[in-house]
């Protein structure tokens, strides 16, 4: 009866003969077009050595080098995590410029390093970032294969093998960086147990009222991205968020238009953005 | 008391996890090592099941589709990384497969759901409510103006506030999930005291 009554429905009319008849597929593909070219534009420019706006300060960011220092005074190691997360997030790149940071620190600290995961495949690139920073810190040798742990790809096996690990290891540096789900408050509250200083850095808004309530500093929503492109001042991920803030302010002005428009009746901008 | 052992066990389990509360100790450990390990071993299950058994002994052996040989290859490069050091590059490939596989998807998905966002954002200022979230919504983007006109005054003031709304909003999530984890508590202690224990309560 079902497959009669859509046999039945009019096909939807596809848009310019190739989109499917949704809302914002084209306007969508505008702004990754737009979104592209900026990118390119502001990446370029940025290798070049041609000025491009600077990111603000972040607090937060000095927090890194400041818990990395209080752990080498104490001897205890440094923990850095972020859940489940797949070699093609863009969190999980954001991820990567602060593991990165965090193992310098480390490496040239000389102080220990432990890094848990629950995706295998990350944990791979986890491991490469680390080596090479030790390398770069002229300290092969002190690097620890076995301080890059593989928990468990289910949740609460992941979370529970975390905070098992804290307890044991103590670490005076915690780092939970990247999108979380319920574990962040467990993670957290663990890390508070053994009296670890700790750094948040998330773009998930629902676990973010946690990170903010049981971690020393926070890195809220964007936050998290541009602190990776400042910490990095990789010209790719820099370039990315300056570009990213271009379009965000354009949107902005964008929304204003739109509700002044609505308020006075006409539809003109959101029928656009729909198109 | 109760003498269904399956009760005995979960029992027991929740009170090891609870343990962790006083300090780490062997109980938890226990618990903890077995939930790995039984979730690690139903994984491997798991996707034999999914994996390994359609795509390799139905798809590739029995139905001759041999082009799943060349995937089931390049799963297999992974391994390289336990190979002597001048081999381990080959690893690299299938990750950087599956970097450009994740980030074409996510490009192609992304712009839409922001698009439905922003549509959403642009309501008539007709009412208190929605002036209020246009107001707020706009000093809480301002918040994350990163680059674009960090030396106003103007925008560091707006941001200021933006982020104390924003603190708002945390505290009310924060306050509601709390709620939710206490009743998942209170229904362990239900479970501990009412079918364990066989307390009515």
């Amino acid at each position: 009866m079902l497959n009669l009554l859509v046999l039945a429905a009019e096909a939807p009319e596809v848009k310019w003969g190739i989109f499917v008849p949704d809302d914002s597929t084209i306007a969508g593909l505008f702004l990754a077009l737009t979104m592209g070219i900026l990118v390119y534009v502001m990446i370029q420019r940025a290798r070049a050595g041609l000025p491009i706006p600077e990111i603000r300060r972040i607090a937060g960011l000095e927090a890194f080098e400041e818990a990395v220092g209080r752990a080498t005074e104490m001897g205890r190691p440094v923990h850095i995590t972020t859940y489940y997360q797949d070699v093609g997030d863009y969190d999980t790149w954001a991820f990567w410029a602060y593991l990165a940071h965090v193992a310098k620190l480390c490496a040239s600290y000389d102080t220990r390093i432990i890094n848990t995961n629950s995706e295998w495949l990350t944990m791979t690139v986890n491991e490469e970032i680390i080596r090479q920073a030790y390398l770069e810190a002229g300290r092969p040798d002190a690097f620890i294969p076995d301080d890059v742990r593989f928990m468990s790809d289910w949740q609460f096996g992941y979370t529970m093998g975390v905070a098992g690990m804290i307890a044991r290891e103590k670490p005076a540096a915690n780092f939970l960086v990247g999108y979380f789900y319920a574990e962040s408050l467990i993670l957290a509250e663990a890390g508070a147990l053994v009296g670890a200083i700790q750094v948040a850095a998330t773009s998930s808004t629902a676990q973010i009222p946690f990170f903010v309530a049981s971690c020393d500093y926070t890195m809220i929503g964007e936050e998290f991205y541009a602190g990776a492109a400042a910490l990095s001042k990789e010209p790719v991920i820099y370039g990315s968020v300056v570009a990213q803030d271009i379009t965000r302010v354009a949107l902005v002005a964008l929304i204003i238009i739109g509700t002044l428009l609505n308020t006075a009746g006409s539809s003109f901008v959101i029928d656009l953005i729909k198109f | 008391m109760s003498t269904d052992p399956q009760i005995w066990v979960q029992a027991i389990c929740t009170l090891a996890c609870y343990s962790y509360l006083i300090k780490e100790n062997p109980a938890y450990r226990v618990a903890e090592y077995t939930l790995v390990a039984l979730y690690t071993s139903y994984n491997i299950t798991r996707l034999y099941h999914s994996f390994i058994k359609p795509y390799f002994i139905n798809y590739c052996l029995e139905e001759r589709q041999y082009y799943f040989i060349v995937m089931g290859l390049l799963g297999l490069l992974l391994y390289a990384r336990y190979a002597p050091p001048q081999y381990r590059w080959l690893a690299r490939y299938p990750i950087a497969l599956q970097v450009g596989w994740g980030l074409g998807g996510s490009l192609a998905r992304s712009p839409r759901p922001v698009f439905t966002q922003v549509a959403d954002v642009m309501r008539p200022l007709n009412s208190i409510d929605n002036v209020v979230f246009f107001v707020c919504f706009l000093v809480v983007m301002s918040y994350f103006f990163f680059t674009v006109a960090k030396e106003s005054k103007f925008i560091q003031g707006s941001g200021r506030i933006g982020r104390y709304i924003m603190m708002i909003g945390f505290g009310t999530a924060f306050g509601n999930t709390v709620q939710g984890r206490i009743s998942l508590f209170l229904n362990r202690l239900t479970f501990l005291l009412t079918d364990w224990i066989g307390l009515s309560v």
